[in-house]
């Protein structure tokens, strides 16, 4: 990956896929403005695995939340490809998140009173993504691919915290995005299985997937193509991690990535 | 399952994995929709079954009591007259009766019909054994046949040994029984009904010519002012004829007897079905906002995957609608089994029968409209309140402190509260958590709060009902009544019980009705005319105007307010033209007096008013107080003061004492009363059910804090504790909000229900003895619908809880 410029782009020149313009977000709180994030500038392009690193409060998540549309800037500009997400309505926003960016978080969520095929079918059934007749085969294939299929009608709640996350991560490629963000994926798992679901994140790279990644695990971050570093809500760190890019275990080159999202 | 999208696939798992929390939510629709199908269709079948029956029976459009009797002649006179289609007479005289398994007489009210296969008004109705009654035998009513009544043991076939007025005894076998619809149901005449033919009238020693007449008008037969019209002119026919009316008894036309007190239980029933539904109506607002405020990270979690708030709310609203269909298949045949049960009391109590009892499609279309249309408002606004929430607020709801607390001055003064009044911190927790969720404990309140005003409200018109009729009671200060079928003197009357112990003071007083003749020549009402003697002890009148008699006193009058409701140009000093027995006399109103349950009455002195009737010196009424005055010593002393006058010679019609006409005015009272008091224990079962949803959703959400708690050292007993305090403290609080609120609404409800039942406004007093039971009910629901959930949570290991999501 020694092609990624600090500016984010590749070096072949090609559209950053994530684009951060000035973005400033703060919250009212009794105790006066608190300043989340402070005039961020970021590009990521298509096909990264990054991590972002930092202390407790210095704006991982909000920086996340941004990128993903949960949260709203105070000021800037968000473009995930041509998209400007930070213009985009509470409902075409669902939809647009659902289609295009898969979203795993630290507690897995999924929901308990589903199976977790049924877990994994639900995006597909809220954005009305793939054949309905389709969609169980789908899911089926997203649990194999996870190691997870074996498992696939039990409910949550009969699972461990590494499979439930497994599922998440499956549920997470339902809608075959382009763009993974996940928030501490690995914060509440064991060593053992937050490597498993690591292995998981460099096959969706390998496979053209772009990951972004909130992380406290130093060790993990290293893994990644690129490291991010917050304090204070500015980013004071932002270096390629594996210049040559994620190691290959195929030997294959990384595919061009899906840029599906669409304009609006 | 495949074929079902997972969306959908929530929608029903999330009913059927939360089982207690969905039968809450059914119940609560359910118990509502129920409610207004059991009302609504008992109303339905009485009115399609009670109409029809009564009319069957060509019902009279009056009926003429009078004093002395007539005869045939009387009768082909009525039935002359043009205004006249039908007339009939009867003759009713009161026996008394013993049952052989009983040493206590009692009394029966029994009617001689001329021919029984000729009843043209007021038809009687065979139902088992002999009709007509055989000679020297008897038929009762089939309603007849209760314990009240002292013949709840007797069957057909079996005898009675009855005593007519002049003391003559007579072995009489019940041949049969018959149904009259057109008497008063037995339970509120006090006595049962019996039937007899004329030869065993004469075979009691009763003479055989009438003393009642029916009449049916030609023309204009639901006109009840053409009826009273015609009833008037009837009247001056036979007065002219020397009959002396006691009264005419005009029904509304087409109206069974007990019209009014159906009426009442209609009022009240649909009143508190609106309540049911209201109540319930909240509950499904309050569990339903619970459940979106359980759900909202999973909301968020759906909206992070793509899931638009429109999908949502349809999700949600699809449950709403889940929650109304399965509730209705509760609520329909819980209210058609309800409106069959009600309409089968009813029907009675009332006496008619009922038929058809079936879901009546009207009702069904109601309670369907009400039971899907309900949960959907209900649930519109906390859904939408809930599907507004954002992914970030959803899913950055972790740690402590769901329900924000501290912020709002109520919670301040609760924070100070420990300084005015120490307190340990389990209790702290416990008041401060009461008032977390304040929206949530509004709407528990409310339901709660509803359920202790109607049950407070309940037990004040119990307690105002007594009130008015002790009023009534006590403004006639005797315990024992006798009224003599002729006028006898009255220091024989007097004389008669001075061998008699236990005896107090006995007064003779004048009796009659009169009516005023106006300016303009018409006529009143019938007005009861009471002539008690100058220095009588046994009248304590209100006075509302003037002054009472003075013994010099010769044409003074005294008048009640009801006598004065249709005559607004009478005042104190008014001289008014009464016609007594025929005769026209000018009257001077010296005062009014309240008028109490009683009618339009009049008061007189007793020489004066003995010589308007030429009875000078002459009573028909003796009045006895005792001076054990308690329930038994009255029909004791009764029985035995009867029996002194029957040993002296006296033709006795009727004894009767205090105690039992206010017997007969409470089971009236209580029949009424056990309903709405059950009414109000359905509304207490919605306040409970809303109590425990809520109790339920509080440990639910601070399972977490539990898990802190049980972490720092709270034993299983504290957390307990803390829970069923919290539990008891709304159930507190709603108490005093429904107390305050029953003041002004308990009046309300006592005045409407009054003046429904009574025609009158009632005395009023407010329940405290109801206040307070409804407190230890209310503590006792808390208590109950805590304690489940109270022990859930002191149940949990903190390893479950801490890893709760």
């Amino acid at each position: 990956m020694s092609e990624i410029a600090a500016n984010g782009r590749r070096a072949s020149g090609g559209p950053p896929l994530i684009r951060l313009e000035r973005i400033l977000k703060s919250y009212q709180t009794p105790a006066g403005e608190f300043i989340a994030l402070r005039d961020v500038d970021l590009s990521i392009g298509a096909g990264e695995f990054v991590a972002v690193v930092g202390k407790s409060g210095s704006g991982k998540s909000t920086l996340i939340n941004m990128i993903t549309g949960i949260d709203r800037p105070t000021d800037g500009e968000i473009y995930i490809a041509d998209t400007a997400i930070h213009k985009l309505a509470e409902g075409p926003m669902a939809e647009w998140r659902g289609r295009n960016i898969g979203v795993i978080f630290q507690f897995f969520q999924l929901l308990p009173m589903l199976s977790c095929i049924e877990n994994v079918m639900l995006p597909m059934d809220f954005c009305d993504m793939f054949k309905p007749s389709e969609r169980e085969a789908r899911a089926l294939d997203l649990l194999h691919q996870v190691d997870m299929a074996s498992e696939a009608n039990k409910l949550p709640s009969e699972i461990s915290g590494g499979q439930q996350q497994r599922v998440a991560i499956a549920r997470a490629m339902a809608n075959d995005p382009p763009l993974i963000v996940a928030d501490e994926p690995t914060g509440n798992l064991d060593t053992r299985s937050a490597d498993s679901v690591f292995k998981l994140f460099e096959d969706l790279v390998r496979q053209g997937k772009t990951i972004l990644m909130v992380t406290h695990d130093e060790e993990l971050a290293e893994r990644t193509s690129r490291r991010i570093t917050l304090a204070d809500g500015e980013i004071v760190g932002d270096h390629a991690v594996h210049p040559q890019g994620l190691p290959q275990e195929t030997g294959e080159p990384p595919r061009v990535p899906a840029t599906r999202i669409p304009a609006t | 399952m495949s074929w079902v999208a997972p969306r959908w696939l929530k929608v029903f798992r999330d009913l059927w994995s939360n089982k207690t929390r969905t039968i809450l939510v059914l119940l609560s629709i359910a118990v509502g929709v129920s409610a207004i199908g059991m009302v609504m269709g008992a109303q339905i079948i009485v009115d399609r079954n009670l109409p029809e029956a009564y009319t069957a029976i060509n019902p009279a459009s009056a009926t003429i009591y009078t004093f002395n009797t007539f005869d045939d002649r009387m009768v082909e006179a009525v039935e002359a007259l043009s205004q006249v289609a039908e007339a009939e007479a009867r003759r009713s005289v009161n026996l008394r009766f013993r049952s052989p398994n009983s040493d206590e007489w009692r009394n029966l009210t029994v009617t001689a019909i001329p021919d029984y296969e000729d009843i043209t008004i007021n038809k009687l109705k065979p139902e088992d054994g002999a009709y007509p009654p055989p000679p020297r035998e008897l038929l009762l009513e089939r309603a007849s046949f209760g314990a009240s009544l002292g013949l709840g043991d007797v069957g057909i076939g079996d005898t009675l040994l009855v005593e007519s007025p002049s003391g003559k005894q007579r072995t009489m076998r019940i041949a049969g029984s018959v149904h009259d619809m057109s008497q008063l149901p037995a339970f509120m005449n006090g006595a049962g009904y019996g039937y007899i033919d004329f030869e065993t009238l004469a075979w009691l020693d009763e003479p055989r010519d009438y003393n009642q007449l029916v009449f049916v008008v030609s023309e204009n037969k639901s006109d009840m002012d053409h009826i009273n019209d015609v009833a008037k002119l009837i009247e001056k026919r036979m007065e002219s004829s020397g009959v002396n009316v006691l009264f005419a008894l005009v029904f509304t036309p087409g109206e069974h007897p007990a019209q009014n007190f159906l009426d009442a239980f209609s009022l009240i029933l649909g009143g508190i079905g609106v309540l049911a539904l209201g109540l319930s109506g909240f509950l499904i607002v309050n569990t339903l906002s619970a459940i979106l405020t359980q759900h909202v990270r999973q909301i968020g979690i759906m909206k992070a995957i793509g899931a638009r708030a429109g999908q949502i709310s349809v999700m949600y609203l699809v449950m709403s609608l889940l929650f109304g269909i399965l509730a209705l298949m509760i609520a329909i045949p819980l209210g058609s089994l309800g409106a069959a049960g009600l309409a089968y009391i009813f029907s009675g109590m009332l006496n008619f029968d009922v038929e058809g009892l079936r879901p009546e499609p009207q009702v069904v279309i109601v309670q369907s409209v009400i039971a899907i249309a309900a949960p959907l408002l209900a649930a519109f606004w906390p859904i939408l309140r809930g599907v507004r929430v954002t992914v970030r607020e959803a899913i950055s709801e972790i740690g402590l402190g769901k329900g924000h607390f501290g912020h709002s001055l109520l919670d301040r003064i609760l924070v100070g509260l420990r300084r005015i009044a120490p307190m340990g911190r389990p209790m702290q927790i416990s008041i401060r958590n009461t008032f977390r969720r304040k929206a949530r404990l509004s709407l528990t309140l409310i339901t709660l709060s509803l359920a202790s005003v109607i049950f407070i409200a309940i037990f004040s018109i119990r307690a105002s009902l007594q009130q008015t009729m002790d009023d009534a009671l006590s403004f006639f200060d005797y315990d024992v009544q006798v009224v003599f079928s002729r006028a006898y003197r009255t220091d024989r009357i007097t004389q008669q019980l001075d061998n008699v112990s236990g005896v107090d003071a006995v007064e003779t007083w004048g009796f009659g009705t009169a009516r005023r003749i106006r300016p303009d020549n018409s006529e009143s009402e019938a007005i009861i005319v009471y002539a008690p003697e100058p220095d009588t002890t046994m009248l304590h009148p209100i006075i509302v105007e003037g002054r009472w008699l003075d013994p010099d006193d010769a044409n003074a009058i005294v008048l009640n307010t009801d006598a004065l409701r249709d005559e607004a140009d009478v005042g104190v000093g008014s001289v008014i033209t009464l016609n007594i027995n025929g005769k026209e006399m000018d009257w001077v109103v010296v005062g009014i007096v309240r008028g109490i349950l009683t009618g339009a009455n009049a008061f007189a002195n007793f020489s004066h008013f003995a010589y308007v009737t030429n009875e000078v010196d002459r009573a028909q009424v003796s009045l006895v107080r005792l001076d054990d005055r308690s329930s038994a010593s009255q029909l004791a002393k009764g029985q035995e003061i009867e029996q002194a006058y029957r040993n002296g010679g006296f033709r006795v019609d009727q004894m009767g004492t205090i105690d039992q006409l206010r017997t007969t005015i409470n089971t009236i009272f209580d029949v009424l009363i056990a309903f709405l008091l059950s009414m109000a224990l359905l509304l207490g079962v919605v306040g409970g059910l809303g109590l425990m949803g809520t109790m339920s959703i509080n440990v639910m959400e601070r399972t977490r804090e539990i898990g802190v708690m049980r972490a720092i050292g709270a034993s299983n007993n504290s957390v307990l504790r803390i829970v069923l305090v919290e539990g008891l403290i709304i159930g507190l609080i709603s108490w005093a909000i429904g107390g305050l609120i029953a003041l002004p609404a308990s009046r309300f409800l006592t005045m409407t229900v009054g003046m429904v039942l009574l025609q009158a406004a009632p005395s009023y007093i407010f329940s405290v003895g109801g206040a307070i039971l409804w407190l230890i009910i209310v503590l006792a629901l808390a208590f109950m619908a805590s304690y489940l959930p109270a022990r859930h949570a002191s149940q949990l290991t903190v390893r479950e809880v801490l890893s709760y999501e």
